[in-house]
């Protein structure tokens, strides 16, 4: 209680909602033949704090993790034996995506870019979701973003 | 078998951190055994859920993560409001039952409704200060009401920034409370401010620029560029100026009116000193028809500083650095 101001704090309070939440989602997965068991829950759930930690940013709750396995778990790139394990390194990609884009990108959005991206143009190889596909990007939005800012003179952090 | 005695129960607004006032109230709570921690937990859960809900709105409900530093912000916003609602209840042990009657939410939204009423309340009485204002070559005055102030008005939002006072002003009233914080802050700056704005204006333009003038020759400085209060100088004056026989308008004293000075209070016990200044106070208030119970209390709590000022002074032969010859 002491440190509340301290967010991290709160992690054993959130935590099983969140597995919870990650959870709920093999009602849909399980359809595509991908499930997650109470352990992938807690690794992703760990992989997904490490990457916030960081990555200097806080969620609350699990709805990024959620979306991804909603848009994601109909891939024909994924399959039961990596699910978790691929499921960690885009979760990892998105925050990554989030913090180079300035922030730019809503949820919904950045998760329907990496879904096209993975599905599309790379193959199911986050290697190249990484790689060039992802650099090209964010440096387009950056540079929108510098530009916007030159112009009206607002602050771009 | 030695018999303990029984652990306080109650909860003492003193020894509550006012600025973190719900986290040590559950804090001190928790400790008193008045609520377990399984109710603490939960309670930490409901205020994570109204931060969840702040970041989504801080990011227009299009994401749901946020950069460390940005969540902090909110955070503290959040908690601001939450102890604005709780200090309002009559003691902390009122405040806990509502909290876990009501939840943590409903005590936020209160206090957010309190927040923006303080702030609407805080916009109107910058409008009055502003139109109240005295005419002065100090610049810290002039542009913290027509461009600092304002500014912190166009900057502030209720939810996502409750503790901050976003703006720097650089004009030093005569008694700040830096202990607040947000637009409770702003709110009590402007309080004084007002105050002190009423008693300048019971002075002439010319009487007041005059002061000043004699003020920065005193001190050598270039006194429109300087961070002074206008307030303090003349209410200062005021009182050497009752205490030399004269009127409590006339602020331009004299050599002569020095002299009388130092022959007055020369020698005099600190009692002595205090309860001539007392004194000189009430025959200000009464010349100027100064009645309202907020400003003359305010007045005294101005001149508290004098008298040991006062003090130092006579024994340093320096009183000519406390009674400013116009």
């Amino acid at each position: 209680m002491k440190e509340l101001t301290s967010i991290g704090s709160m992690d054993a309070v959130l935590r099983q909602t969140a597995i919870n939440q990650i959870l709920e989602t093999n009602s849909e997965s399980m359809k595509y033949g991908l499930m997650l068991t109470e352990n992938d829950a807690m690794q992703i759930l760990d992989s997904r704090n490490d990457a916030l930690r960081g990555f200097g940013r806080i969620e609350l709750g699990a709805d990024v993790i959620q979306r991804l396995i909603f848009a994601l778990c109909d891939s024909p790139y994924i399959v039961q034996e990596q699910y978790a394990s691929v499921l960690c390194e885009l979760i990892e990609a998105f925050y990554y995506m989030k913090n180079e884009t300035l922030d730019e990108m809503g949820d919904d959005e950045l998760v329907l870019w990496i879904k096209d991206s993975f599905n599309n143009r790379c193959n199911g190889s986050v290697e190249l979701l990484l790689g060039g596909e992802f650099e090209n990007t964010a440096r387009e939005i950056r540079n929108a973003i510098y530009s916007r800012a030159f112009i009206t003179g607002e602050d771009v952090h | 078998m030695e018999n303990k005695p029984a652990r306080q129960r109650i909860i003492h607004t003193q020894t509550l951190n006012k600025n973190r006032y719900l986290l040590s109230l559950l804090d001190e709570a928790n400790e008193a055994g008045i609520i377990s921690q399984l109710q603490v937990n939960h309670l930490h859960s409901q205020i994570m859920d109204i931060l969840r809900d702040t970041i989504l709105r801080y990011n227009a409900g299009k994401s749901s993560s946020i950069r460390t530093e940005t969540a902090q912000q909110l955070l503290l916003s959040v908690f601001y409001c939450m102890d604005a609602c709780c200090m309002e209840y009559a003691s902390p042990m009122e405040c806990l039952e509502q909290l876990q009657a009501e939840g943590a939410a409903v005590l936020y939204k209160k206090g957010l409704e309190l927040v923006c009423s303080c702030t609407d309340s805080a916009r109107k009485l910058l409008s009055e200060v502003k139109s109240g204002k005295i005419i002065t070559k100090v610049q810290a005055y002039n542009d913290t009401l027509d461009y600092d102030l304002p500014e912190f008005f166009t900057g502030y939002s209720a939810i996502f920034s409750a503790h901050e006072a976003m703006c720097s002003f650089d004009y030093p009233i005569a008694h700040d409370d830096q202990a607040e914080q947000g637009v409770f802050y702003i709110w009590q700056y402007l309080k004084k401010l007002s105050m002190e704005n009423e008693f300048c204006r019971k002075f002439t333009f010319a009487d007041i620029e005059s002061l000043l003038a004699g003020y920065g020759k005193t001190y050598k400085i270039h006194y429109p560029d300087y961070l002074l209060n206008i307030f303090e100088i003349i209410l200062y004056n005021s009182v050497f100026s009752v205490i030399a026989g004269k009127s409590a308008k006339n602020i331009g004293l004299g050599y002569c009116d020095l002299q009388t000075l130092l022959r007055k209070l020369t020698g005099l016990d600190e009692k002595t000193h205090k309860c001539i200044i007392s004194n000189a106070m009430r025959e200000i208030q009464a010349q100027l028809n100064i009645v309202q119970p907020e400003l003359m209390d305010y007045m005294f709590l101005s001149i508290v500083e004098l008298c040991s000022r006062l003090r130092i002074c006579l024994d340093n032969n320096s009183l000519d650095k406390l009674v400013i010859i116009a």
